[in-house]
């Protein structure tokens, strides 16, 4: 804890208050003094005590590729019973609004980073600081979170014509088609991810939980996406396959992906492409 | 209450909040406050110049125009000084610089622009409050300094949140701050050490308005009397206080009188070892004095005292003079004996209380000794000059005519209109013609008894002279002729001769009984008096037991807590580890007992089952989460959706850990939202 400019500037006032009641022997003069030097130590507890509780986390990463900017979210919660009051979040250097927080509230804040690579990335440090409550003390805490990093996916290469599959031809009638629809094979329980056209909205309706419509395999065309297939220099042949893998998943194509020492199955849906994307990511 | 928020990260909001007009309007509120002690004492020119600036201030904010120019502000401030120069003839000192003060504020008010203004303009209104106290220490003034300084802290906590909710939030928070404050702020006025007086040396007006009793007497110089109702002691006497004809206050013993004046003796100090009162041990009286500061070295005793404690001085004639002026409340313990016996004289005292200019001997020798020539003893002259005073026409005014060369020729005369200093010199002087040794004693006599605190309140208006002649059997005898023109003064005090003045009553004409109804007061006033004796009681110990407390009060304390022989810097690491103690003790107390941490995610879940215990769904200690859903989906299908929902969420949350923020806004909004019904 720092006292503030305008602290620093209180504490000369005090000093100024000091030398006028030791020069006259003034006992009120005294009094007022010594009340507002206690006050400004009292104010320190408040201020330290007005950070204690809070807790900083970061939110959902949001998909990004890289070169575009990568939205997430700064959470702060007030675990405390008391209401916390002008809570400053600085992130890396730049000062954001003010926050009140109620007792065990969470606040949420969007923020975004620019992203160049694909991989991890660092997000930037946080800060908690207040000047609650005279505005002559400063205290801040640079919040630790766990998991600082969100993944950025590889920048989408040019759309080049998919590589010739198994199971049938791809091609863009491929996007008149209602990709294997007609062949329902069952139910399963939803999961995070899938397609919300393939739940079962009767089902739903009638309270019995969301469900998956799956449809029979083979019928939708298979590809393979491979690394070694491919020419070029190891980015833009990521990139390449990154390209796919977004059509593809659009399209409702089932792809499959071997990358060098690693082979992904068969599959379709958005949780697929996710896990495609995240090794290539990674690669 | 448990709600969740979305913002955008705003880097604009993030700043100090700028001045707007709530935060205008609460800083003139705190100045005008703070300013509001000092009003009695500010030239009126600067008070309307204060307000002007303030509302000129508003004006531009409600206009959203600029503010005024650099070379206007400082042609305002170049106005200011010359105008306070031309007022008060300096630019330092205490009343100059405490008028600066006020006016550089209201000029910092007026250019306002950013929030560092308006904090400083909170900082410079802690500073006049602080001199405010340099003009009066009353309780009221401390009382009032804690209501402003909750205010200030108010204004300032105001300015600081970002969220402008009412003023009357903060001056509850700021109570509670300043309450907290108290504590550590005892302990530093108790043990923080006290320097003597004067750091820098006073200025020369510091003491400037202490009234105290003058040393030079001068009939007929000054024709109105001081009439002022402020206080100059009061004394608190063990056992019954002496009777109204017996409260003769001295102070100064007058024994020169030259160019028509009384005055001391250069050397008022005793410097031998005099001889001591006769007195009866038995008679003896004790009674302590708080004198109000008076910028002078004149201690008042009751008539006559016997001993004389450590801090003061013998006087000639028997009077207490302190070492050094008192410009602080003093407290002093004495003993008088009101039939002492003082029968020694020397010779040369002799001859300095029988002399007489040649002037006065000529102006006044056939007065003199026409009335010696009446009686034959010393005893009977003082008599005769009393009866000279009673029959012929003499008569008690507060407003007497002034009087010329001779003055007491003249009073003696042809005036015949005076007050006690006219009567006690005239005698004296008669006294002196005829070889009688005498003296004139300037005091105080009389005093208000205050019920309430059991002790007499002297104001300046019960200030008094009388005379004292030497005999040969009795020694010093006190003789006051006032008594014998103005009964009343002696008996009832200044304001009863103020009532009988104003009712066109003679003195000395009414018997005691319509005297008593000439002057008795109304039921309502007594009432008053009586608040005010409240008042006064309170005010002294006040000043006893708070304003007092001063270097030697500061030993006593030490002494009695151990600490008596830590010098200075010993005393400033005592106080600093008791303030750090003290301030642990808090910061625990705050920290620790006011939080209590909740898993957030626990109480969630506990809302949800609370909710379903509404509809007689109790959940059982030994149930897991997942079988008490089991159970309530089994009793009510229809909530299957939702039961199912937050039972997942609340699992995955608190047994698999994953402390994903939007996993919880989730699941409280599905607690939020979730309504349970009995069909």
């Amino acid at each position: 804890m720092l006292p503030t400019q305008h602290g620093v500037i209180f504490a000369l006032v005090l000093l100024a208050m000091l030398l006028i009641a030791v020069n006259y022997a003034n006992t009120l003069a005294y009094i007022m003094t010594f009340l507002l030097v206690s006050l400004v130590l009292v104010s320190m507890l408040f201020t330290h005590r007005n950070l204690s509780g809070i807790e900083v986390s970061t939110g959902r990463c949001m998909k990004a590729f890289a070169g575009n900017s990568l939205n997430y979210q700064v959470c702060l919660q007030n675990h405390s019973d008391r209401q916390r009051h002008d809570v400053g979040i600085d992130i890396d250097g730049e000062q954001g609004q003010r926050l009140n927080l109620q007792p065990g509230e969470l606040v949420c804040i969007p923020c975004e980073v620019n992203t160049v690579r694909r991989g991890w990335v660092m997000l930037p440090a946080v800060q908690v600081n207040t000047r609650y409550p005279l505005g002559i003390m400063f205290s801040w805490s640079r919040a630790y979170q766990e998991g600082r990093k969100c993944l950025v996916y590889p920048k989408p290469g040019p759309l080049l014509p998919f590589p010739p599959g198994t199971g049938g031809e791809v091609s863009d009638n491929l996007l008149t088609q209602t990709a294997g629809h007609d062949d329902f094979a069952g139910l399963r329980v939803y999961r995070e991810g899938d397609a919300l056209q393939h739940v079962d909205w009767k089902a739903y309706a009638r309270g019995k939980g969301m469900h998956t419509k799956e449809f029979a395999a083979g019928q939708t065309p298979q590809l393979e996406f491979s690394m070694q297939h491919l020419q070029g220099d190891i980015e833009s042949r990521i990139s390449l396959i990154t390209r796919w893998v977004i059509e593809a998943n659009r399209l409702g194509a089932r792809f499959e992906l071997s990358l060098p020492g690693k082979k992904i199955p068969p599959d379709t849906g958005n949780q697929h492409m996710e896990h495609c994307l995240r090794e290539l990511a990674l690669l | 209450m448990n709600k969740h928020r979305w913002l955008k990260f705003n880097i604009s909001t993030g700043r100090d909040p700028l001045p707007d007009q709530q935060a205008l309007i609460a800083l003139s509120l705190g100045f005008a406050l703070s300013v509001s002690p000092h009003v009695e004492y500010l030239p009126m020119w600067l008070s309307l110049f204060t307000i002007v600036l303030f509302l000129w201030r508003m004006w531009i904010m409600k206009r959203a125009i600029a503010i005024p120019m650099r070379a206007v502000r400082l042609l305002l401030l170049i106005g200011l000084c010359v105008l306070l120069y031309r007022h008060y003839g300096t630019l330092l000192g205490r009343d100059a610089g405490v008028a600066m003060l006020i006016g550089l504020s209201a000029l910092k008010f007026l250019e306002i622009r950013t929030f560092r203004d308006c904090m400083i303009v909170v900082f410079l209104c802690f500073m006049i409050v602080l001199t405010s106290f340099l003009y009066s220490q009353s309780m009221l003034l401390g009382a009032y300094m804690l209501v402003i300084v909750i205010v200030l802290t108010a204004v300032m906590q105001y300015l600081n949140h970002s969220d402008r909710s009412r003023l009357s939030v903060m001056v509850r928070r700021s109570a509670v701050l300043i309450a907290l404050a108290m504590p550590i702020g005892v302990v530093l006025f108790l043990l923080f050490p006290r320097v003597p007086i004067g750091l820098f040396g006073l200025p020369g007006d510091s003491h400037a308005g202490m009234t105290g009793m003058s040393d030079v007497i001068k009939p007929g110089s000054i024709n109105r009397l001081n009439e002022s109702d402020e206080i100059a002691f009061r004394a608190d006497i063990d056992g019954k206080a002496p009777d109204m004809k017996q409260r003769y206050w001295r102070g100064i013993v007058l024994g020169e009188y030259t160019n028509n004046s009384w005055k001391q003796n250069k050397r008022y100090l005793q410097t031998l070892r005099s001889p001591q009162p006769e007195y009866d041990p038995a008679d003896a009286l004790k009674y302590s004095v708080l004198l109000e500061p008076s910028n002078t070295r004149w201690v008042f005793s009751l008539d006559l005292p016997v001993s004389k404690p450590g801090s003061l001085r013998w006087g000639r004639g028997q009077t207490l003079i302190a070492t050094t002026p008192m410009v602080e409340r003093t407290r002093i313990d004495m003993v008088s004996v009101l039939n002492a016996r003082f029968t020694a004289l020397t010779d040369a005292e002799h001859k300095r209380y029988t002399a007489v200019p040649d002037a006065v001997e000529q102006s006044l020798g056939d007065l003199a000794n026409e009335l010696y020539q009446q009686t034959d003893n010393p005893g009977a002259y003082i008599d005769r000059v009393l009866d000279y005073f009673r029959n012929e026409g003499f008569t008690y005014t507060l407003k007497p005519p002034l009087l010329g060369k001779t003055p007491m020729r003249q009073f003696l005369l042809e005036t015949r209109k005076g007050y006690c200093e006219h009567y006690a010199s005239a005698f004296t002087l008669l006294m002196r013609l005829n070889g009688l040794p005498a003296r004139v004693i300037a005091g105080y006599q009389g005093g208000e008894w205050n019920p309430q605190g059991e002790y007499l309140i002297v104001r300046q208006s019960d200030a008094h002279a009388w005379s004292e002649v030497w005999l040969e059997n009795d020694g010093w005898v006190r003789v006051d002729p006032t008594a014998v023109v103005a009964p009343e003064r002696i008996e009832f005090g200044l304001d009863a001769i103020r009532l009988l003045a104003a009712a066109g009553q003679a003195f000395g004409s009414l018997n005691a009984e319509q005297l008593q109804a000439a002057i008795a007061r109304p039921a309502m006033q007594m009432l008053w008096n009586r608040t005010l004796w409240f008042l006064d009681d309170l005010n002294t110990s006040w000043y006893l037991w708070v304003i007092g407390y001063g270097k030697d009060e500061q030993q006593n304390l030490l002494d009695r807590l151990g600490l008596g022989s830590l010098n200075w810097t010993g005393l400033l690491i005592a106080t600093s580890l008791i303030v750090a103690l003290i301030a642990s003790l808090q910061g625990m107390l705050l920290l620790l007992s006011r939080y209590r941490r909740r898993d957030p995610v626990v109480h969630l879940y506990q809302r949800f089952c609370k909710k379903l215990e509404h509809i007689g769904m109790a959940r059982n200690l030994s149930e897991g989460p997942r079988d008490f859903a089991r159970r309530v989906m089994a009793l009510h299908p229809e909530m299957n959706e939702s039961i199912n929902e937050i039972t997942e969420l609340y699992v995955s949350i608190h047994y698999a850990d994953s402390k994903d923020a939007t996993t919880m806004l989730q699941l409280r909004a599905a607690v939020k939202s979730f309504r349970p019904t009995t069909s």
